[in-house]
């Protein structure tokens, strides 16, 4: 005897569903150039404490920016065309476990940039695992393609440019994020092709 | 054998409650489209979850659109959960009989 259905792929769905328009892959990607971005001019400045306070404050109020624009756009443009879901709110377990990973991933990025080692492709290999992860478990080819171009861009990065250490990593999410904002766009021009907006009926 | 709730194994309804079980709220449309169920079919299904206390059913507007907010109630919750458990225990003895078995000549 069977299940009628495939509990664990239809309990998987509404994560697929969250991620099929493309706002997520556009967001985050924004998001990695922002912080990517606004860290490599923060060093290419003089170090200047009204400077710095500035661009803090301009990066934070962009991420803030982005999570504002993140939730109108999804009510704007998803869930009038493919409905609306909201994800439950993350466990307390599962909040801790992020700051463990990001904690670990920071700790190890500090020891690694202060005793001059190559982070550059760890970073990269971290990346790439991630999105690897996320392709299999949620079926998302452009998750895949996220995971080979973070790789291909950790080699460019270190053959080819003389960035590395600090502003090697940040140009590696610069160029992570830029290549995920890419890909989101194409992906929301495909959503909105697939799923017009429904037309209201006038009473 | 462990037994198995009728109210959810029927395929449309534990879909559906497959769906909420992983949401804190979907609304009527999100439903339709991930169950390929008619609108007919989908309201019939809904009402007979609400009356079995599985789901929350609310009527509201977003803007000036209405909406049908749908979630699963605490009773729908552990009505899913043991239906999961029953049907492990329904699976685990014919995973068994798969086990090939050795015999000493």
């Amino acid at each position: 005897m069977e299940p009628p259905v495939d509990i664990d792929d239809v309990t998987l769905s509404a994560q697929r569903h969250w991620m099929a328009d493309g706002l997520s892959e556009i967001m985050l990607g924004l998001l990695f150039l922002l912080i990517g971005g606004g860290l490599l001019v923060k060093l290419a400045l003089p170090r200047w404490l009204t400077l710095d306070l500035l661009t803090s404050a301009l990066t934070a109020a962009g991420a803030l920016g982005l999570s504002w624009g993140f939730k109108r756009l999804k009510q704007r443009i998803t869930f009038p065309r493919s409905g609306y879901v909201a994800l439950p709110e993350p466990t307390r377990l599962r909040w801790l476990s992020m700051f463990a990973m990001f904690g670990v991933v920071g700790v190890a990025s500090a020891i690694g940039l202060s005793a001059h080692m190559v982070v550059v492709p760890v970073v990269a290999a971290v990346f790439a695992t991630l999105f690897l992860w996320g392709g299999v478990k949620y079926k998302q080819t452009s998750m895949l393609g996220e995971a080979l171009l973070t790789l291909l861009f950790a080699v460019v990065s270190t053959r080819f440019t003389k960035l590395s250490g600090v502003e090697g990593v940040l140009a590696l999410m610069v160029m992570i994020g830029t290549s995920m904002a890419i890909i989101g766009a194409f992906r929301l021009r495909g959503f909105l092709r697939a799923n017009p907006r429904p037309q209201e009926i006038e009473a | 054998m462990s037994e198995l709730d009728r109210v959810i194994h029927e395929p449309a309804r534990l879909t559906i409650v497959a769906l909420l079980s992983s949401v804190k709220e979907a609304d009527f449309l999100y439903l339709l489209r991930e169950t390929q169920l008619t609108k007919g079919n989908l309201s019939t299904h809904l009402v007979r979850l609400e009356e079995a206390g599985y789901v929350d059913i609310e009527k509201t507007f977003r803007g000036k659109i209405p909406m049908t907010l749908v979630r699963l109630s605490s009773e729908g919750k552990a009505a899913f959960h043991d239906y999961r458990k029953s049907m492990k225990d329904i699976l685990a003895p014919s995973k068994m009989r798969r086990v090939p078995v050795h015999i000493p000549t």
